[in-house]
């Protein structure tokens, strides 16, 4: 058995909780999945005091659709988004870029709450944590270089590698985000934060407090993706709604 | 009960005996033996690639409770190895670390959460020395000797010519060169490594459970470390997930286990990460190869004269035997004179390379055949017109007197151009689309074993009792290529027994035979051989039995399995009554089988190390692959293989399908997505995601054809059939892009960034041209 | 943290003392003796340690042991019935979809899985299915083949 570091599992049942929940423990991270974040604690990359299970909220579980619009929820699974009928014959592309996603196991498991807010990932950032000390941490850690350029100074290149955030912002997806102040709706290209890496934390005047981190957009993962991806149709260019009650924080 | 007698199973489609444990969960590897009271234990490991060990401070993680064991390089001066010659690694680094992930210390606690905090606690002081992490730059002049006793970094050099190339290159219509690069890979096989050491303190022995593919080896390395006389260790191998000659040496991580379990005088678990399963390597060298041959307008060679640098990583382990192999396998597939051969085995400070199926003559095969294709090309030949053109003619002795008795090469070619259409489809295909085909070939075993104590190669007893059932007793590690259901078949066969009268137990030095181990393939040939002689044995004991209870005469005896009768109007004697008879001689009836190798096929004297190479059989192999390459984006598809094994006999289909496809499928990873990547030493490749293991969706539909040459020596005729179709693969695939897309590919792998940058460059020629 | 974790393990309820630290896999092998389940890798990378949950294939060393509260799960020893191996056990040893094994029961899990949702699936979905588990022997070939006799000996009547 592999010890893990210390932490416990809150289990909110209501989107009011989570903010609770998330008030109450700081330093907490949100739980969808875990295909990325648990494979993170594992590793020593993160170690957060608390993680507060997202997946038994009900209102986050759901994939609600009208005429002009669906709206996700950011507990819904990535298989469950592929494979629903509507996502199909309405937003092809997303279904197919859920589709693609890693392998079918981890579809079951990960979430589009967890997939928007990917951490970025970099051949020197994801490695154990002996690796990691031993090649001096680097820049998105404790260290401070970026091992992709060292050269450039206080920029890191970590990447952000989420498949279906190009496929939601080819058909103008919103995203909701709740707060301890309530809630707001942002375009979700507003989500990410761009290139450089900034130094002094991001203060949400909705009272959430998140790391402003590096999150480069990159295209879609394998190359046959662009090949086979539709085009979105004017209809569902429409009005998609991403329902995203969650906003990724870093660790530090 | 209307069965025919006597039972067959040989040549069937038989499932492996040890599968419903397999597919129910019960199968027990290593990791899967827990008890209480075992120990966690943990090492760590140098973060320094190369540098003088000034201090290993352990003492603030002594003082943490529960920490019942720590070990370093000071509690151990020994030095192991696999080949006698060439033991130059102590389990523990002591004086000096040579790689990033270098065993320094390791601890055994009461938990794995504080022999975690323990390794934490540990201070490792050094004098850091440069480092180098190629070849080329560990040979350079002024570069630090990783070893003492080796000059410029170079394991061993190897140097040969048999004939005379200036001759045969004269005699030549078209002479070529190239240039090829083969990327270190690792057998990733699907178990982590784990060992489990018991040290017993009242009786002062030990028992080590380790996931080996070579016990007897471990047992001789653990009796070397600890000091302790081999009679008080035991060791045991469970069920092991896999190989593929990564385990074909004592680890370092069984030795560290003993150490700890004697310094706690308890119970010490060590299961490895996957990253530290990548770090303790033991895989295919990063290899350079400069090939250059002659051929005649008929395709006939005349000359070949072969350079090989491969980079070694830091300690020697097999490397010396990588290094001859990758030589003197030139010969025993094709009928060649006029080679000459340059190696270089080169240390670095890099993670210790080891024998990876297909061990040294995989690299070279993909140079060989890619540079036979090119030149095909060139002279307006088909590319099974010149294998056919160079055939070898059975039996022979190659130049380098390597002994080959049986030769299916031919039938091989046959079946693959047939089944995969090629006269009809080359060159025939759609846009992007192209076959390609290659040969490859390997040992039956290795007839000289790497320990030499004289004794017989391969010894296998069985055991008969009241209960009518047989167990064959081997020392034989299963590792999932099924070498225990072998031993069960053929010992049923020569009963004439259904195999449920057979069990076989492996893996236990305090029960079973010693076994060299599985490597080289040699557990079909070498044990299947001794278990076909401790049959007969048994055999014979059974039909004088049968005599006595049916007074007759043995040699009138009518052995039919179930039932034993003097002439075919007699009722007999069932096999249980014949037992019974037989158990009043000796009680439990136990018999030995042995087998050894013959001198002739010891290999050669003509240069330094040419023994290396020789085997009692060789099998061989012709593949053909299918490919589909997307000009736009790189990717490389192979749609199809054909292949075709020569194994001699197939004692069993499906085994041999099964082998011949993962061995296939093997060389379809090397070729195409697999490569260790490293980052000033340090392993950046030592996972699953970023080292890249085809998954399903990249793995072609695979069809077999088994040839089967019928070998004198073989049992029942076999030959090997788990390593010889590795490498055709490589160069069938490059051979068919250069089919599909007119562009040649000399480095490994073919990831889909090199092949569009390849293709850019081309197109950038092309305008420049025009 | 130590919760009360009920849950449903191999079609039996069950109440068990678990750390919210603890992984699924680690849960059932360490502590439960269920040593089926293999852990292959570092975390999501192999799929050896591939249990269902809710009939799904989840990957057990990226799941808290806490996250199973209420759910159903299932490992490599509850298949089979009477004694006899299920369908897709027998599909990888009469088939040798298993060579040596470690991977197996991960994708025999996830085989099931698939069966359990789709009796009748073509090659393609065969491969879609399992593309989340890695084998290092077969190649894949006869895992497949595995996967289709599976199939064919369940719409017999075979449990998968």
């Amino acid at each position: 058995m592999d010890a893990l570091p210390n932490f416990r599992v809150l289990n909110p049942a209501t989107l009011d909780d989570v903010i609770t929940a998330r008030a109450a423990h700081p330093g907490s991270m949100p739980l969808g999945g875990g295909t990325d974040l648990v494979v993170n604690i594992r590793r020593g990359i993160v170690a957060p005091p608390a993680l507060i299970d997202m997946n038994r909220v009900a209102e986050l579980c759901a994939i609600k659709v009208d005429a002009n619009s669906i709206e996700i929820g950011a507990s819904v699974r990535l298989s469950a988004l592929a494979e629903h009928p509507t996502v199909i014959s309405r937003y092809p592309v997303l279904a197919q870029a859920a589709a693609h996603i890693a392998g079918p196991t981890h579809r079951n498991m990960g979430t589009v709450g967890g997939n928007l807010c990917l951490d970025t990932r970099c051949i020197f950032y994801n490695q154990s944590e002996w690796w990691r000390t031993s090649n001096n941490h680097c820049l998105k850690t404790t260290g401070t270089v970026c091992h992709v350029a060292p050269k450039s100074r206080g920029v890191c290149f970590a990447t952000f590698s989420g498949d279906l955030a190009p496929a939601l912002l080819t058909l103008g997806a919103e995203v909701d985000i709740a707060g301890p102040k309530g809630k707001r709706t942002i375009p979700l290209n507003n989500l990410y934060i761009g290139f450089a890496r900034q130094d002094v934390p991001v203060t949400e005047t909705q009272g959430i407090i998140c790391r402003c981190g590096q999150a480069k957009l990159s295209p879609p993962c394998a190359p046959t993706t662009r090949r086979d991806c539709a085009r979105p149709t004017t209809r569902s260019a429409s009005a998609a709604r991403s329902n995203i009650r969650w906003r990724a924080s870093r660790s530090r | 009960m209307n069965r025919p007698l006597p039972a067959h199973n040989i040549g069937n489609y038989v499932p492996m005996i040890d599968g419903p444990d397999k597919v129910s969960g019960r199968a027990k590897y290593t990791a899967d033996i827990l008890a209480l009271g075992q120990l966690a234990g943990r090492i760590y490991r140098s973060p320094y690639a190369h540098a003088e060990i000034i201090e290993v401070d352990v003492s603030q993680a002594r003082e943490l409770p529960g920490v019942r064991a720590i070990v370093t390089g000071a509690d151990c001066d020994k030095t192991f190895g696999v080949l006698p010659i060439a033991r130059s690694e102590h389990p523990l680094a002591r004086d000096k670390v040579r790689y990033r992930g270098e065993p320094v210390a390791a601890v055994a606690a009461d938990d794995d959460a504080t022999a975690r905090e323990a390794i934490r606690r540990i201070k490792l002081k050094v004098r850091e020395l440069p480092a180098y992490f190629t070849a080329k730059d560990a040979l350079a002049s002024g570069a630090l000797r990783l070893h003492g006793k080796k000059p410029n970094n170079i394991e061993r050099d190897v140097l040969f010519e048999l004939g005379s190339t200036t001759d045969g290159f004269a005699q030549a219509d078209l002479l070529r060169e190239a240039t090829y690069n083969c990327a270190e890979v690792c057998q990733n096989q699907m178990e982590m490594h784990a060992a489990i050491a018991e040290y017993d303190a009242v009786r002062e022995r030990i028992t080590v459970h380790a996931s080996t593919q070579v016990p007897y080896y471990v047992h001789l390395m653990l009796s070397q470390i600890l000091g302790m006389e081999m009679s008080r260790i035991r060791v045991i191998k469970p069920h092991v997930g896999g190989g593929f000659g990564c385990r074909t040496e004592a680890l370092n991580i069984e030795l560290i286990a003993a150490l700890l379990a004697r310094q706690a005088k308890g119970t010490v678990r060590i299961v490895t990460s996957r990253e530290e399963t990548f770090i303790t390597h033991r895989g295919r060298p990063e290899t350079d190869i400069k090939l250059k041959i002659g051929m005649r307008k008929d395709g006939r060679i005349t000359a070949v004269e072969c350079e090989c640098d491969q980079r070694g990583g830091a300690h020697s382990g097999y490397g010396v035997v990588t290094i001859l192999y990758a030589g003197s396998m030139l010969y025993a597939i094709y009928d060649l004179h006029n080679v000459k051969y340059v190696g270089r085995r080169v240390l670095t400070n890099t993670p210790p390379c080891g024998a990876f199926r297909g061990h040294g003559t995989v690299d070279i095969r993909f140079a060989f055949e890619s540079l036979l294709d090119q030149m095909a090309s060139e002279l307006g030949l088909d590319p099974f017109a010149v294998r056919r053109a160079n055939l070898l003619s059975s039996p022979t002795f190659t130049d380098n007197d390597l002994m080959v008795n049986s030769y299916g090469l031919p039938e091989c070619l046959d079946w693959v151009e047939r089944e995969s259409g090629w006269k009809q489809r080359k060159g025939k295909l759609d846009k992007g689309k192209g076959l390609g085909m290659a040969c490859s070939h390997y040992i039956s075993g290795a007839s000289k074993p790497v320990n030499w104590t004289g004794e017989p190669h391969a010894t296998v007893k069985i055991k008969l009792d009241f209960d009518g059932s047989i167990v064959v007793l081997s020392g034989a590690a299963d590792i999932g290529q099924g070498s225990t259901t072998i031993l069960a078949q053929t010992v049923a066969e020569v009963l004439g027994l259904d195999l449920s009268r057979v069990r076989v137990v492996t893996g236990d030095s305090e029960v079973v035979p010693k076994d060299n181990g599985s490597y080289s393939s040699r557990v079909t040939f070498m044990v299947g051989n001794a278990a076909l002689d401790a049959a007969r044995n048994l055999k014979a004991v059974l039909v004088n039995s049968a005599a006595r209870k049916l007074e007759a005469r043995p040699e009138d005896i009518e052995c039919l399995g179930e039932v034993y009768r003097a002439g075919a109007q007699d009722k007999g004697a069932t096999f249980d009554e014949v037992v019974m008879e037989a158990l009043k001689d000796s009680g439990t009836i136990t018999v030995s089988g042995n087998y050894s190798t013959i001198p002739e096929s010891y290999g050669g004297k003509k240069y330094r190390g040419a023994a290396i190479g020789g085997s009692m059989g060789y099998s061989y192999s012709a593949q053909v692959v299918e490919v589909t390459v997307d000009e736009e984006t790189g990717v490389v598809t192979a749609d199809k293989v054909w292949v075709a094994h020569d194994c001699g006999k197939a004692l069993n289909r499906l085994t041999v399908e099964g082998q011949v496809q993962g061995s296939v499928w093997m060389g379809l990873g090397q070729a195409m997505s697999e490569e260790a990547g490293y980052h000033d030493g340090l392993m950046v490749t030592g996972n699953m995601l970023d080292y890249r293991i085809p998954t399903i969706q990249d793995s072609p539909p695979i069809e077999v054809g088994i040839v089967e040459s019928n070998d004198p020596h073989g049992p029942f005729g076999a030959k090997e059939a788990g390593e010889g179709s590795l490498a055709a693969f490589l160069p069938a695939l490059t051979n068919a892009i250069a089919d599909a897309i007119g562009i040649r590919f000399d480095d490994l792998p073919v990831t889909p960034d090199r092949v569009f940058e390849a293709i850019e460059k081309r197109k950038r020629v092309l305008e420049k041209g025009a | 943290m130590t919760r009360l974790l009920e849950f449903t393990l191999n079609g039996r309820d069950r109440t068990d003392a678990v750390a919210d630290n603890v992984l699924l896999l680690d849960f059932l092998r360490e502590k439960l003796g269920l040593t089926g389940t293999k852990t292959g890798c570092d975390g999501g990378e192999c799929g050896a340690c591939t249990v269902l949950i809710n009939d799904k294939p989840a990957l057990s060393c990226l799941t808290l042991a806490a996250t199973v509260q209420g759910k159903r799960v299932e490992t490599i020893e509850s298949l089979g019935t009477d004694g006899q191996l299920s369908a897709v056990q027998r599909g990888f040893h009469e088939k040798l979809g298993s060579q040596c094994g470690y991977c197996t029961p991960g994708f025999i899990m996830a085989s099931a899985g698939l069966l359990r949702r789709n009796p009748n699936p073509s090659e393609e979905e065969i491969r879609e299915a399992l593309g989340s588990n890695i084998c290092r022997c077969t190649g894949y070939v006869k895992i497949i083949e595995a996967v289709k006799y599976a199939a064919a000996l369940h719409a017999r009547g075979v449990a998968p």
